[in-house]
């Protein structure tokens, strides 16, 4: 049987740093894919990812029980990606929706002399555009539903507001998603 | 031909909407949203797009996660308890009194956080003679230049500390050991010697038991002492010393 988290936290805070390892591998690939579809950008969702967990250990005494590790994780990332992203905005030269677009692609997507340019990577980069350009409040919602296949009560302890809340900003962040995708979709 | 779609257009029922779409809603829920979508075009459309905008995320894939590097600095008692807990129980008390050493250290230490890292008098690193640099480590390969022509006062960052009280401690350590072994190699030696001088065949027996024992036990410090070398600068003790910024 898989030993829970709780017990590898504890573990961790009985001065058994390596545990702590455990936890990272364990989470690593979703905490990663929150932030890469918060951010629009792989080596800043790297480099959340990394900020996360350290944070994550950082605080681990402050962590109680009653809340899943993940969604403590969660919230944590999410701080992290708010900040990055309040950066990016006191950046002057563009707007936000600008970067997430000028970040969103992987190097080989935005190189016009780039021949094999599948169907798939289409529909991936009109995703990021169209996440990247809905507000992060929206965004955040959309992703821990589609991606991590969070319950609605769920989310709802991740952002700590009521659930009718995370309800509203899903309902109207696919309704935006939807104008985006619509106007987006001559890919044939 | 599509419509220009406003925020006006949003069902106040959208929550109900998502609800069933995602399937956490009950049967009296679903049923209540069936009744209601039959007579609100906006959440027919809406269902029925969703559907599809759902299909498109699902097109984003994360293909590979890179590498996480999470480097983890204990805290000092941590590091401190973790270099204990590793030791034999034999050593333990070797080791204690390096803890106590360590606490003195630290206490005795005048430490000042600034917006420039740590700054701490004496008590910790040797003071410096004339020479307007400190030696931290004893091989030289870490200098850290003083910012005032005293010598008295030396600017650390946090790591820099950490590094210099792992460091100490594990000097501390490593010199018990060494003072440990030292002390059952005497003990072999007159045992040895014992040995050479008896005549009785019982007591060459016990005494080569003896021996043996003796010879396994320093063997067993021998190999702590190695499992413990270097506890200052190993991972265990994780802290870089970077090169000092202002200035350089
Ligand atoms: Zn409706």
């Amino acid at each position: 049987m898989e030993i829970t988290d709780q017990l590898l936290i504890q573990r961790v805070l009985g001065g058994e740093t390596d545990a702590y390892g455990l936890l990272v591998r364990r989470w690593e690939r979703h905490i990663y894919g929150l932030n890469l579809r918060m951010l629009g950008h792989a080596e800043d969702a790297q480099d959340a990812t990394q900020e996360t967990f350290i944070s994550a250990y950082t605080n681990l005494k402050s962590f109680r029980g009653d809340a899943k590790f993940s969604s403590w994780l969660y919230r944590i990332a999410l701080n992290v990606c708010h900040s990055k992203l309040r950066r990016r905005v006191r950046r002057p030269d563009a707007s936000l929706e600008q970067q997430f677009e000028d970040v969103g692609f992987e190097p080989a997507s935005t190189d016009a002399g780039v021949e094999e340019q599948f169907l798939g990577d289409q529909v991936s980069a009109q995703v990021r555009r169209a996440l990247g350009a809905i507000p992060a409040e929206m965004r955040q919602v959309i992703i821990m539903k589609e991606y991590e296949d969070l319950k609605f009560h769920e989310i709802a302890e991740v952002l700590d507001i009521p659930v009718s809340t995370v309800k509203t900003r899903m309902y109207t962040g696919l309704r935006e998603l939807r104008k985006r995708l619509e106007h987006l979709r001559p890919v044939v | 031909m599509t419509t220009k779609r406003t925020e006006r257009d949003a069902c106040e029922r959208g929550d109900l909407l998502v609800t069933v779409l995602y399937g956490e809603a009950t049967k009296a829920e679903r049923a209540e949203f069936e009744a209601h979508r039959a007579g609100c075009t906006v959440c027919a459309e809406d269902f029925a797009a969703f559907g599809e905008v759902r299909q498109s995320l699902q097109g984003w894939e994360v293909e590979r996660v890179p590498e996480i590097r999470v480097e983890i600095r204990p805290s000092l008692w941590e590091r401190v308890r973790q270099s204990f807990v590793m030791l034999p129980t034999s050593a333990r008390w070797v080791a204690a009194g390096a803890c106590a050493m360590l606490l003195l250290a630290v206490v005795n230490t005048d430490l000042n956080v600034g917006p420039n890292g740590v700054s701490f008098r004496t008590g910790l690193i040797p003071r410096p003679a004339e020479s307007s640099v400190v030696r931290v480590v004893p091989n030289g390969d870490s200098v850290l230049p003083t910012p005032v022509g005293s010598g008295m006062a030396v600017t650390l960052t946090a790591e820099q500390l950490d590094r210099l009280i792992a460091e100490r401690t594990d000097a501390v350590v490593q010199a018990q050991l060494a003072s440990y072994r030292e002390e059952l190699d005497n003990e072999l030696k007159t045992l040895q010697v014992q040995l050479v001088s008896t005549k009785s065949v019982g007591d060459v027996q016990k005494l080569s038991k003896q021996v043996a024992a003796q010879r396994r036990k320093i063997d067993e410090l021998q190999r702590d002492i190695d499992r413990t070398a270097g506890y200052g600068g190993s991972d265990l003790f994780g802290a870089v010393l970077s090169s000092p910024e202002p200035g350089t």
